[in-house]
C-alpha cells in the first residue's frame, strides 16, 4: 500500500512542482550572470542560499538550471578519499612490503626506521650546516626522485598536495647567502631538528600509533612481495608506483609524521614559489625553488601538515586541532574559522574560494567562501 | 551605498593578471570593468578592502579583459572569441534541441555580443552584463538557457486547449461520485502543496529537478553536487516525508478516515493531470534583465 501511495505523491508531484510555489515570487528571477556564478559554484554562501531558496520555488529558474546541467562538459565526480584509493588496493602489499625491507634495513643498522627521508635542510653551503645535516640523516634506503602526491583522481599542476622532497643530492658545494643568515637558518634547522627529537618521546597519537601498527601487520602479511619490488633498479615505472604506493598510504603516512617533526613542501603551479610548512604552525617561503627560504607568520601554533596551490598566490594550508590557513598574496597568512577542532590531513582547492578538506576520521568539509562557512558533505556511497 | 573603488595598485596588478594588455584593454578600462563587477557583487553592503580584494582576485580575469576587449569593439579579440567560444555554444545548443532547433538562438546571441545596437554613441554589448564570478562559457551557456526558456514560455501561452475528447482531457474513469472525487483531489493537491512548502529548499529543489524538469539522477547529482546513490536516497527520503505529511493532514486536519485517505490516494493515481493549465498561465514571476 505505501508504494502505491508514492506513486500517487510522485504523480502528484509532477505537476505541483511545475507551479511557482507562492502566488508572487517576491524577489527577481536569476539572471543569466548570478545563474552561471551558481554553475561555477562561485556564489558566496549566503548568496548561494539565497538563489537557492528562489530555485526551489521558481520553475522557470529550475528549467534554465537544468538546461545547464544538460549543456554543461560532462566531468567526473570527484572522489572520496576511500574511493581514491580504492583502485590501489593492490600496491598494499606492496607498500607493505617495502615497509618491510625498510625496516628490516633500519632494524639491522640499529636506527630509527623512517618511511621517508628527513626533509632537506636549507642549503646555505656552510660547514656547520652540513655537519648538522650529516648528524640528522638516516641510511637511505634507495634514491628517492621528488615525490608529489594528490588527492584527486589526477595530478594537475596547482594541486599537488606536498611532500615535493628537494633531496638535491651533491648540492652541498651550492652557494648560499650571507655567514650570518646561514647560520641563523641553520639554527633554525637545529630548532626544528630538536624539536623533532625532543617530539619523538611525546606519546603519538593514538591514530599513528594505529596506523604504524597497520603497516607493521601487512608489512609482515606481504613480506614475499618486498625483495623484488625493492631490489629493483629504480626506473620511471617504479617511481610512478612509489608515486602511487605514497598517495594510498598518504594519511597513515601524515599521522604517523606528526610524531616526527617533519615538514612539508607545497609547490604552486610555478615550481620556483613554495611553501614548507611543519610542526607548531611554522611556514617557510621560497620563490627561487627552494634555494632560500623565508619564514612567515602564520599565527598558528598547531602542526601543519598539508596543503594545496592553485595559482602562485594562494595557498591552503591545514593541520592539526582543525587548522585551516590560506593565503591570497602568497606570503600573508590567516587562519579560518573551522566547525571542529579534529586533525585535517588532506585538502583540495581550485581557487582563493573553493576548497575541500579531509579529516582524519574521513569527514569532508566543504567552502565555497574562502572558508568563513563549512559544510559537512557526507562521504559518497553506492 | 557609494561605488566601490579599487586601489590603483591592486586594479594594475589584477591588470597584468589578466594579460589584458594582450587585446589592448587599457587600466582605466580595466579598472571600471572590475569596479562594476564589484559594485554588482556588493549591492547594499560594506564590503571591507580585504573582501572587495580578495573578490576581485577570484575573478576570471582573462574572460573578463576578453569580454571588455570584444565589447569596445576590439577585432582580434572579438575573432578570438567566436573561434574560442561558437562551439561552446553550438554544442550547448545542440544539446538543448538535438533537432538544431536553438542553433538560431545561438547565432542570434552573436548580434548582441558584438554590439550592432548604439545608444547614446556607445555600443550596446551584451558583453556588459558579464561580471568574471563565472567562466565566459558558463555564462554564455545561461545566456543562451535563459533565451531558450522564456522563448518556450512565449510558445506555450498560444498552444490551444486540448480538444474535448483528446486524451489529454477525458479523466480516467471512476466509481465515486464526481463531487466526491474532485473533493479528494482538491484535498490531496492542498495537501500536498502545503507539504512542499514546508520542505527545505534544497530538498524541493531536488524534487523539483527530478520530477519537474526530468533530469537523471545524474544530472540532479551534478547539480546538487551530490552523488547519483546519495540523490536517489534523498529523494525516496523526501518523498516518504511529503507522504507522512499528506497523511497526516489528511487525518488531522481533514478529519477523514483512512477509507477516504486511500480513496484520496486513489484519485490522485486516476486523475489524467491538470492539463497543464497552471504551467501555462505562470507567468514566472516578475520581469528579467535580457542578460
Amino acid at each position: 500500500m505505501e508504494r502505491k501511495r508514492d506513486e500517487s505523491i510522485e504523480r502528484l508531484l509532477r505537476g505541483a512542482l511545475k507551479v511557482p510555489a507562492g502566488a508572487d515570487l517576491s524577489r527577481e528571477c536569476l539572471d543569466a550572470e548570478t545563474l552561471a556564478a551558481r554553475t561555477d559554484g562561485r556564489l558566496s554562501g549566503t548568496d548561494r542560499a539565497m538563489a537557492d531558496a528562489h530555485l526551489s520555488a521558481c520553475p522557470r529558474c529550475q528549467a534554465m538550471l537544468a538546461i545547464m546541467v544538460r549543456t554543461a562538459p560532462l566531468e567526473p565526480v570527484p572522489d572520496s578519499w576511500w574511493q581514491r584509493t580504492r583502485g590501489l588496493g593492490w600496491l598494499v602489499p606492496l607498500t607493505a612490503g617495502t615497509a618491510a625491507i625498510v625496516l628490516w634495513f633500519a632494524v639491522q643498522n640499529g636506527q630509527r626506521p623512517t618511511m621517508v627521508q628527513q626533509p632537506a635542510a636549507p642549503n646555505f653551503g656552510t660547514e656547520e650546516a652540513q655537519q648538522e645535516r650529516a648528524q640528522a640523516e638516516v641510511a637511505p634506503v634507495a634514491p628517492k626522485p621528488q615525490e608529489s602526491v594528490t588527492l584527486g583522481d589526477r595530478t594537475k599542476p596547482g594541486t599537488v598536495v606536498g611532500r615535493e622532497r628537494d633531496v638535491a643530492p651533491g648540492a652541498e658545494g651550492r652557494t648560499g647567502p650571507t655567514e650570518e643568515r646561514a647560520n641563523a637558518s641553520s639554527e633554525r634547522v637545529g630548532q626544528r631538528q630538536d624539536r623533532g627529537e625532543a617530539r619523538k618521546d611525546e606519546t603519538a597519537p593514538a591514530q599513528a600509533a594505529a596506523a604504524a601498527d597497520r603497516l607493521g601487520k601487512v608489512a609482515e602479511a606481504a613480506s614475499s612481495a618486498a625483495p623484488r619490488a625493492a631490489a629493483a633498479p629504480p626506473s620511471a615505472a617504479s617511481r610512478a608506483l612509489e608515486a602511487a604506493a605514497a598517495r594510498a598510504s598518504n594519511e597513515a603516512v601524515t599521522l604517523s609524521r606528526q610524531g616526527r617533526g617533519e615538514s612539508t613542501d607545497i609547490v604552486s603551479p610555478d615550481p620556483a614559489i613554495r611553501w614548507r610548512v611543519g610542526p607548531s604552525g611554522s611556514i617557510q617561503y621560497s620563490i627561487n625553488g627552494g634555494s632560500a627560504w623565508e619564514a612567515l607568520s602564520s599565527g598558528a601554533t598547531a602542526d601543519l601538515i598539508v596543503g594545496v596551490s592553485p595559482s602562485t598566490t594562494v595557498c591552503w594550508v591545514v593541520g592539526r586541532s582543525g587548522a585551516v590557513l590560506l593565503t591570497i598574496d602568497g606570503r600573508r597568512f590567516q587562519r579560518l574559522p573551522f566547525p571542529e577542532s579534529v586533525d585535517l590531513v588532506a585538502v583540495q582547492a581550485t581557487d582563493a574560494r573553493a576548497a575541500t578538506v579531509t579529516a582524519a576520521d574521513g569527514r569532508i568539509f566543504r567552502t565555497t567562501d574562502g572558508g568563513q562557512t563549512w559544510v559537512q558533505t557526507r562521504l559518497q556511497e553506492f | 551605498m557609494p561605488a566601490l573603488r579599487i586601489d590603483k595598485s591592486l586594479a594594475d596588478r589584477l591588470h597584468r593578471r589578466a594579460e589584458a594588455e594582450r587585446w589592448q584593454v587599457q587600466a582605466n578600462l580595466f579598472t571600471e570593468v572590475l569596479e562594476a563587477s564589484a559594485n554588482r557583487a556588493f549591492a547594499g553592503k560594506s564590503p571591507s578592502p580585504g573582501e572587495v580584494r580578495r573578490y576581485l582576485e577570484s575573478l576570471h580575469l582573462e574572460d573578463l579583459a576578453l569580454a571588455a576587449a570584444c565589447a569596445s569593439g576590439h577585432e582580434a579579440a572579438w575573432e578570438h572569441f567566436v573561434r574560442e567560444h561558437r562551439p561552446v555554444l553550438y554544442r550547448a545548443a545542440d544539446a538543448i534541441d538535438r533537432a538544431g532547433g536553438a542553433r538560431d538562438l545561438a547565432d542570434s546571441l552573436y548580434a548582441e555580443l558584438f554590439g550592432l545596437e548604439e545608444r547614446g554613441g556607445r555600443r550596446q554589448s551584451l558583453f556588459r552584463y558579464f561580471h568574471g564570478r563565472s567562466s565566459l562559457a558558463t555564462w554564455l551557456r545561461a545566456v543562451l538557457a535563459q533565451r531558450h526558456i522564456d522563448r518556450l514560455r512565449a510558445g506555450r501561452r498560444i498552444r490551444p486547449l486540448p480538444e474535448e475528447e483528446s486524451p489529454a482531457a477525458i479523466a480516467a474513469a471512476s466509481e465515486l461520485p464526481d463531487s466526491d472525487r474532485s473533493r479528494y483531489l482538491s484535498l490531496m493537491r492542498q495537501a500536498l502543496d502545503r507539504a512542499l512548502t514546508r520542505l527545505a529548499p534544497r530538498d524541493r529543489l531536488r524534487l523539483a529537478c527530478y520530477y519537474a524538469q526530468d533530469l537523471t539522477l545524474a544530472e540532479v547529482g551534478r547539480l546538487m553536487r551530490e552523488h547519483e546513490a546519495t540523490v536517489s536516497r534523498h529523494l525516496a527520503k523526501t518523498r516518504r516525508a511529503v507522504r507522512a505529511d499528506v497523511e497526516r493532514q489528511l487525518r488531522i486536519e481533514a478529519h477523514l478516515g483512512d477509507d477516504e485517505i486511500q480513496q484520496c490516494f486513489q484519485c490522485a493515481m486516476d486523475d489524467a493531470g491538470p492539463m497543464d493549465l497552471s504551467e501555462m498561465l505562470a507567468t514566472g514571476g516578475p520581469g528579467k534583465k535580457s542578460d
